[in-house]
């Protein structure tokens, strides 16, 4: 049945608001378009995300279990790992004295030279000694003088005795 | 309703149409991004802490085989008990093999040092000729576990020499607490595997596992056979 408007034209809208009207009508469809189409692909996205987040916490799971049998080696690695920094601090802050081992040559070798007291501590060795003729003496400090490992050499004592010859003490600073 | 001029009775629909799409629109995907913004956090959370998973069961496993060898030669360089016994032991055993024996053995404790390491000193006395004591000072230097010569005072008397020598060694508690099982563990860096190659070719104390014995009657109590007089 055909459809009759009776209303005299000029009581309808204007065609601009009708216009108008279409045009918000026609975004309007836009809008839920996009909705629909962004809403499919956000849920889509969301169950993605959600399944690879299911499946890692599925494989740490696995890693875990795997790394509790190796509960052992895992302990014996922390304490390895713990003993050797401590090793590698102490290495850094301890060095083992040199003094005495440095000085094997100048003990041993020192012909008319009589050790009465020889001290060694870090860095230093305070050495007693005695000689009875001025020509070793001589030797052994010019070898003392000589040897690179020395930074200091101080001669604390000199003195002349006619039954022990020349009694002097030593102090020298390694470097 | 009935005043309601014509032109807004047949706009309102469209209109608040529009407007309600807006609204959801704004509201939907807002919540829409925020929520995938989450969930790309709970994923690169998940993926980091099984790659971390990954990379330690990888480390464990590869360090399985040489694990006890490296621990054992750590765990005697640097104890996490008191290793005066030790100690002693490995100062009278080096001192044999130079041909000394020690003398008046003086041991301190000690304490907590600056590094939170604790501390024990043994302080001695050998009696020989200057190299023996020499050979004796360079073995001490490459035992486990660690021994430090302090000072060393050299007494000479006639061809043979009296050596007061004071070594401090040390050592710190074990960890009590293992980390956490998601926590990244690391391999061992050059460094480290140098000073475990060092140490192991120092001279290890020995080491004695006692396994306990199963139980069992004791037929003689007594230690003795009881003769009972006639």
């Amino acid at each position: 049945m055909a459809k009759i408007n009776l209303l005299p034209p000029d009581l309808g809208p204007n065609a601009s608001v009708l216009k108008l009207l279409n045009l918000t009508k026609k975004i309007s469809a836009i809008i839920g378009l996009v909705f629909i189409i962004f809403g499919i692909l956000f849920a889509g996205y969301i169950f993605f995300l959600q399944t690879e987040i299911k499946s890692s916490i599925k494989r740490s799971d696995n890693l875990k279990s795997s790394i509790t049998t190796l509960n052992k080696t895992e302990q014996g690695l922390y304490l390895l790992k713990d003993r050797v920094g401590k090793i590698k601090s102490l290495l850094t802050k301890e060095t083992q004295d040199e003094s005495l081992i440095g000085s094997k040559d100048l003990l041993l070798g020192s012909a008319g030279i009589s050790f009465s007291k020889v001290e060694t501590s870090q860095g230093k060795i305070t050495i007693s000694a005695s000689s009875l003729t001025s020509g070793l003496l001589s030797d052994f400090f010019e070898t003392v003088i000589a040897d690179i490992d020395y930074k200091s050499i101080n001669l604390t004592s000199f003195s002349f005795n006619s039954k022990t010859g020349y009694v002097f003490d030593l102090d020298i600073n390694l470097k | 309703m009935k005043n309601v001029p014509f032109i807004i009775k047949i706009a309102i629909k469209p209109v608040l149409v529009l407007v309600l799409l807006i609204v959801f629109s704004f509201i939907g995907f807002s919540k829409a991004f925020s929520q995938v913004k989450n969930l790309k956090e709970e994923l690169a959370k998940a993926v980091k802490n099984e790659n971390i998973l990954k990379s330690k069961l990888d480390i464990l496993s590869a360090d399985e085989g040489n694990l006890q060898t490296n621990s054992n030669s750590a765990v005697s360089y640097f104890p996490g008990e008191n290793p005066t016994l030790l100690t002693l032991y490995q100062l009278r055993k080096n001192a044999v093999s130079a041909g000394l024996f020690p003398s008046n053995l003086k041991v301190n404790p000690g304490g907590q040092d600056t590094n939170g390491f604790m501390k024990t000193s043994i302080i001695f006395d050998v009696q020989g000729t200057l190299s023996q004591i020499l050979d004796f000072v360079g073995l001490v230097k490459i035992v486990s576990p660690n021994i430090w010569i302090e000072n060393t005072e050299l007494d000479f008397q006639g061809e043979t020499l009296k050596a007061t020598i004071a070594t401090k060694s040390y050592w710190a508690p074990y960890p009590v607490k293992i980390p956490a099982l998601t926590e990244p563990v690391s391999q061992l860096d050059a460094s480290e595997k140098e000073i475990l190659t060092k140490i192991a070719a120092f001279n290890q104390p020995p080491f004695v596992s006692l396994t306990s014995e199963v139980p069992r009657e004791n037929l003689d109590p007594f230690g003795e056979e009881i003769i009972r007089p006639d």
